[in-house]
C-alpha cells in the first residue's frame, strides 16, 4: 500500500516537471529572436503569409502554446518546421534507438573496463598495473570529447584504418565513438571503484573471509566488489542523462544520424516543435532513470529503503 | 598477475570481436557525393537550399537543362517558339516520356506543378521564382476558398478584400477575408496545356533568363496522378516518383539517400552511373577525413584552414560559385547615411589581401556587387566585363581619408565607436578582425566586433539594428537581375534602410524592356548607381573549393551552385 502510493505520487510528480518543462521550453523557444523561417532572402509578403497560416504561426502565442499542450496529452509532438517530411515523433521514433544503441554500447565499455581497472588498481596499490590505469583515468577525465574524438578517428581509422572512420551501419561503426563516449565515465568509475575497493579491502569481514579459507577470486565478486560498487550505481543515473544528452558533439563528428544532434541543431533552426519535442523526451527519458535508480536501490543495499517503516 | 593478463585480454577481445567487415568495396559506377545536411523539401514546388537541388537535378527532368559546355538544351521540352510580343512561349514536349512509376510525362503535369507551386495552400518559400508566369504573384496572394486547404485544379480563389486605406482585413484568426466578389481563377495564371505535348507560357513582361529559370526545381514537373491521390508522396522513397535519369530508392533521413538509374528516362541511354548515394555529413573535418580515406567521391565543404595543404597536394578543385560576400551599412543610422563615410569605409578595405589570406579559395576581390560568370545582351559577352571590371579602386586609402575628412571626420577625429555585425562562423571573423584592423590603422575609426548566432543576426540586419554587418548574396538564375533586385526598394531585401527612387526606375525600365541591349543598359545604370550610393561595400566573389575524385568524368557543377550526374562517367584508373 505504502509503494503504491509512493508511485502515485512519484508519477504525479513527473507529470508536473514535464508540463513545466514544455511551458519553460515554449516560453523560451519562442523568445528567442528569428523564427523557424527567418530566411538570408526575406520571404515576399504573400510567401510568408502562407506559410506562418499553414503552421499556425499567424496565430496568437497564446493559441499556439494551448494548441500545442493539447496536441502533447495526446502525445502527438507535430510536424518538424524544417523537414517536411518529418514529425517530431518520427525523428524520436526513428532517430532516439541509434542515439541509445551507441549510448549502451559506451555504458557497457565505461562499465566493464572501469571496474576491471578499478580493481586491478585497487589490487596493486603503487605498483605499475595502478600507475598506469591510473594515468589513463587521469587522461580520460581530462581530454575534451572532441580532442579523443578526432584523434581516434584520424589515427585508428584513418592511418590505421581498424575501424570505419565515420558513419553508421555495422558494428564496426559503432567503437570509435562508443569508445569516445565512454572515456569520461570508464576513467570516473576507474577512480570511484579503486577508492572504494581500497577501503572495502580493509574492512573486517574481507579478513574474515580471508581468514576462513576463501579462494580470493571469491572473495573479491562475493564480497569485495559488490560492496564497492553502490557508489558506481548512485552514479549510472547521471551517467546515462550525460551520454545520452551530451553525444551531440560526437555523433556530429562522428556522423551519426542520432538524436542528440536534433537536440541542438533544432535550436538553430528555431525548430520549435522540435526544439519542445526533444526537450520533453529527454526529461521524460531522466526523470525515469532516477525513478528507477532510486528504485534499484534497495535492491543493492537494504539499509535503503523507499518507504520509511513509520511514514 | 595471472587474473591481470586475463583481464586485460578480454578486453582486448571485447574490442575486436565488434570489429568487422567496414567494406570498402566499391563498384564502378557508383558515385558518393556529400551533401551535408538533411534536404528540407524533396518536392520540387517546395524545395530550397543547395543539398535540395543536388538531389532533385538528379530525380528531375525539366523542360530544358544546362549541358556540359554550360548551353541551355531541350529535355522534356523538343522544341519551342518564342518569345512572341506578348511574351508568349509554346512548348512542344517530347514524345514517349515516362515517370518512373510508367505514367506518361505530359503538358497537363507541367500545367499542374507550375499551379501548385504557386497555390496559396501550398505554402512554397520559392513561390516568388514563378511569379515571372502572367498571374502568378496574384495567385500567391490570393485567399483560398473556405475549408481549401490541398491544392487541386477545380480549386477556387478570391482576391483579398481591402478596407478603404488599402490594407486586407483580417478574420478574428488573422487570415485573410476573401473578397467574394472579386474571384480569381485558375485559367488567368500563365500556363495552358492545349494536349499532351503542348505547353502555353505567358509571361508578365521580357523575361530574357526564362530558358534558364526553366532548369531551376520550382520549375520541375510533379507527376499530378500521384500528387493528387497522396498528398505525402515526396516524404519517404517508397512513394516517390520522378521523371529524371535517376530514381529514388531509399532515403534514411539524416543519414543518406540513394538513386539508381532510372530505366524509364527518355534518354537512358546516355546515363552510365548506376547509382548515387548522397551522404549528409555536416562536419567539415569529418567530410575531409572520410573523402581521403576514399569513402566519399565528391566532398562539398572542405575546411578552409586546410585550403593551402590540399591545394599543394593538387587535391583542391575551385569551381565557380554565383554570389557576392560584401558588408551592408546601416543608412538610416549616423554617419552612414552620408555616402562619403560609406565610401571612405569602403575604399579602405584591401580586399586582395583579404581574398589571399583568409579566404584562399581564389576568390576574387569585388569591386561592383554583380559577379562574373553571367551573359550580357548577347551570350558572347560577359555582364561583369560588359560594365567595366570594377567601379573603384582596391585598397584606395589615400581617396578614402580625404572623403573622410570632408565629411567631417579628419583622421578619423570625432567618429563614433562603431560594430561589425556578423553570423558566428570562423571566416567571417577572420575578415571582421582584418577589416577592423584596416579601418583602425588607415582611417582612425575604432569599431567591435559583434558575433551573433545565424538566427539572431538576421533578425538584427533586417531590423536595421546594426552599423555595419557582414552580408552575401548568392544567385537563384543567371542574369544580373537576381543580384540588382535585392536592393529595389519594394523587394524588402535590402536590410540598409537605402531607398532610391532612379534606382527602382531603373529596375522597373529593365523589368517592361522588350529590347534585351536596352534592358542590359537599365542594369548597368542601375548597378553603376549602387556603386555610386554605396549602401553596401562588396568584398569578394565567390567561389566554390571543393574536393572531386580524380576518377570522375562529365559532371555539371553549376556555378548556381547544384550538381548534375546525368552524363557522369568514371575513369577506370582510381585514384589512390
Amino acid at each position: 500500500m505504502a509503494l503504491a502510493t509512493y508511485l502515485i505520487r512519484k508519477f504525479i510528480y513527473i507529470v508536473i516537471v514535464v508540463l513545466t518543462v514544455a511551458t519553460l521550453t515554449f516560453i523560451m523557444a519562442h523568445a528567442i529572436p528569428g523564427g523557424p523561417f527567418t530566411r538570408e532572402k526575406p520571404l515576399p509578403p504573400a510567401v510568408k503569409k502562407n506559410i506562418e497560416a499553414r503552421y499556425n504561426l499567424d496565430k496568437p502565442v497564446l493559441f499556439q502554446y494551448f494548441d500545442y499542450m493539447k496536441n502533447l496529452i495526446r502525445l502527438d509532438l507535430g510536424p518538424s518546421f524544417r523537414y517536411e517530411a518529418l514529425t517530431v515523433n518520427d525523428i524520436i521514433r526513428q532517430k532516439f534507438p541509434i542515439s541509445a544503441v551507441l549510448g549502451f554500447v559506451a555504458i557497457i565499455i565505461a562499465l566493464i573496463l572501469g571496474i576491471a581497472a578499478g580493481t586491478i588498481s585497487a589490487l596493486y596499490p603503487h605498483r605499475w598495473q595502478d600507475s598506469l590505469f591510473m594515468f589513463l583515468a587521469l587522461l580520460g577525465v581530462s581530454i575534451p570529447s572532441f580532442i579523443l574524438a578526432t584523434f581516434l578517428m584520424y589515427v585508428v581509422g584513418f592511418k590505421l584504418g581498424w575501424f570505419p572512420v565515420a558513419g553508421w551501419g555495422s558494428p564496426a561503426h559503432i567503437v570509435l565513438p562508443a569508445f569516445t563516449l565512454a572515456a569520461y565515465p570508464m576513467a570516473f568509475i576507474a577512480k570511484t571503484i579503486r577508492t572504494n575497493m581500497l577501503e572495502v579491502l580493509n574492512q573486517d569481514y574481507i579478513k574474515v573471509a580471508r581468514a576462513k579459507g576463501l579462494p580470493e577470486r571469491i572473495v573479491l565478486t562475493r564480497h569485495a566488489i559488490k560492496n564497492a560498487i553502490l557508489p558506481v550505481i548512485t552514479y549510472l543515473g547521471p551517467l546515462v542523462a550525460s551520454v545520452f544528452t551530451g553525444s551531440f558533439l560526437v555523433e556530429s563528428i562522428f556522423a551519426i544520424p542520432g538524436l542528440g544532434k536534433y537536440f541542438v541543431s533544432s535550436i538553430y533552426d528555431r525548430d520549435y516543435t522540435v526544439i519542445m519535442g526533444v526537450t520533453i523526451f529527454y526529461c521524460v527519458l531522466l526523470v525515469g532513470l532516477n525513478f528507477l535508480v532510486d528504485i534499484s536501490y534497495t535492491f543493492v543495499d537494504p539499509r535503503i529503503r523507499i518507504v520509511k517503516q513509520n511514514d | 598477475m595471472k587474473r591481470f593478463v586475463y583481464l586485460v585480454v578480454v578486453s582486448i577481445l571485447l574490442s575486436v570481436v565488434t570489429l568487422n567487415g567496414c567494406s570498402p568495396k566499391k563498384s564502378a559506377s557508383i558515385v558518393r557525393y556529400n551533401i551535408a545536411a538533411e534536404p528540407q523539401y524533396l518536392d520540387p514546388g517546395k524545395a530550397t537550399g543547395i543539398p535540395e537541388f543536388t538531389v532533385l537535378l538528379n530525380l528531375f527532368d525539366g523542360l530544358t537543362r544546362y549541358n556540359e559546355q554550360n548551353e541551355i538544351i531541350p529535355s522534356v521540352a523538343e522544341k519551342w517558339n518564342g518569345p512572341n510580343e506578348n511574351n508568349e512561349y509554346t512548348f512542344t514536349l517530347r514524345k514517349g516520356v515516362m515517370w518512373s512509376n510508367g505514367d506518361p510525362v505530359t503538358a497537363y503535369d507541367f500545367e499542374y506543378s507550375w499551379k501548385r507551386a504557386l497555390s496559396p495552400e501550398l505554402a512554397s518559400e520559392y513561390a516568388y521564382q514563378l511569379y515571372y508566369l502572367k498571374n502568378g504573384k496574384i495567385l500567391n496572394s490570393a485567399v483560398p476558398a473556405e475549408g481549401q486547404t490541398e491544392f487541386k485544379m477545380e480549386n477556387k480563389y478570391y482576391y483579398p478584400k481591402l478596407d478603404e486605406k488599402g490594407n486586407p482585413v483580417l478574420n478574428a484568426d488573422n487570415s485573410q477575408v476573401p473578397d467574394l466578389d472579386k474571384p480569381f481563377s485558375l485559367d488567368d495564371i500563365g500556363v495552358k496545356a492545349t494536349d499532351d505535348n503542348t505547353l502555353l507560357v505567358s509571361l508578365e513582361s521580357n523575361t530574357p533568363f526564362f530558358l534558364s529559370l526553366l532548369t531551376f526545381t520550382t520549375y520541375l514537373p510533379v507527376n499530378h496522378l500521384v500528387v493528387e491521390k497522396n498528398p505525402d508522396w515526396s516524404k519517404s522513397a517508397k512513394n516517390f516518383v520522378g521523371n529524371g535519369p535517376f530514381k529514388m530508392n531509399t532515403w534514411i533521413h539524416a543519414d543518406k539517400i540513394e538513386v539508381v538509374k532510372n530505366e524509364k528516362y527518355w534518354d537512358a541511354g546516355v546515363v552510365k552511373l548506376s547509382k548515387i548515394l548522397f551522404t549528409m555529413v555536416d562536419n567539415q573535418a569529418t567530410e575531409l577525413v572520410l573523402w581521403e580515406s576514399g569513402q566519399l567521391d565528391v566532398a562539398t565543404n572542405p575546411p578552409p584552414i586546410e585550403f593551402d595543404r590540399l591545394k599543394k597536394e593538387g587535391k583542391l578543385q575551385i569551381l565557380p560559385y554565383l554570389g557576392t560576400y560584401y558588408y551592408a551599412f546601416n543608412t538610416t543610422r549616423k554617419p552612414f547615411d552620408d555616402v562619403r563615410v560609406r565610401k571612405a569605409l569602403s575604399f579602405a578595405i584591401d580586399r586582395q589581401s583579404i581574398v589571399q589570406n583568409i579566404t584562399k579559395g581564389e576568390q576574387k576581390p569585388a569591386m561592383a556587387f554583380v559577379p562574373y560568370g553571367i551573359p550580357d545582351s548577347t551570350s558572347d559577352k560577359e555582364f561583369r566585363t560588359v560594365g567595366g571590371d570594377q567601379y573603384f579602386t582596391d585598397n584606395n586609402l589615400e581617396e578614402a581619408k580625404e572623403l573622410l575628412a570632408e565629411a567631417g571626420f579628419p583622421g578619423g577625429a570625432g567618429f563614433p565607436e562603431m560594430n561589425i555585425l556578423y553570423n558566428s562562423n570562423e571566416t567571417h571573423h577572420s575578415i571582421a578582425q582584418a577589416i577592423q584592423q584596416m579601418w583602425n590603422e588607415g582611417l582612425g575609426i575604432k569599431c567591435n566586433l559583434m558575433n551573433q548566432e545565424w538566427k539572431v543576426y538576421l533578425d538584427k540586419r533586417s531590423s536595421l539594428d546594426y552599423d555595419v554587418a557582414r552580408a552575401g548574396w548568392i544567385g537563384d538564375f543567371m542574369d544580373p537581375s537576381t543580384f540588382l533586385d535585392t536592393f529595389y526598394s519594394s523587394s524588402g531585401t535590402s536590410d540598409t534602410g537605402w531607398v532610391s527612387p532612379s534606382f527602382d526606375a531603373l529596375i522597373e525600365k529593365a523589368r517592361s524592356a522588350n529590347d534585351n541591349f536596352l534592358r542590359m543598359r537599365y542594369l548597368h545604370d542601375a548597378e553603376m548607381l549602387l556603386m555610386e550610393d554605396m549602401p553596401i561595400a562588396p568584398i569578394y566573389f565567390y567561389t566554390r573549393p571543393i574536393l572531386i575524385s580524380k576518377k570522375l568524368q562529365h559532371y555539371i557543377s553549376s556555378s548556381l551552385g547544384y550538381t548534375d550526374f546525368k552524363w557522369t562517367e568514371i575513369s577506370a584508373e582510381t585514384t589512390p
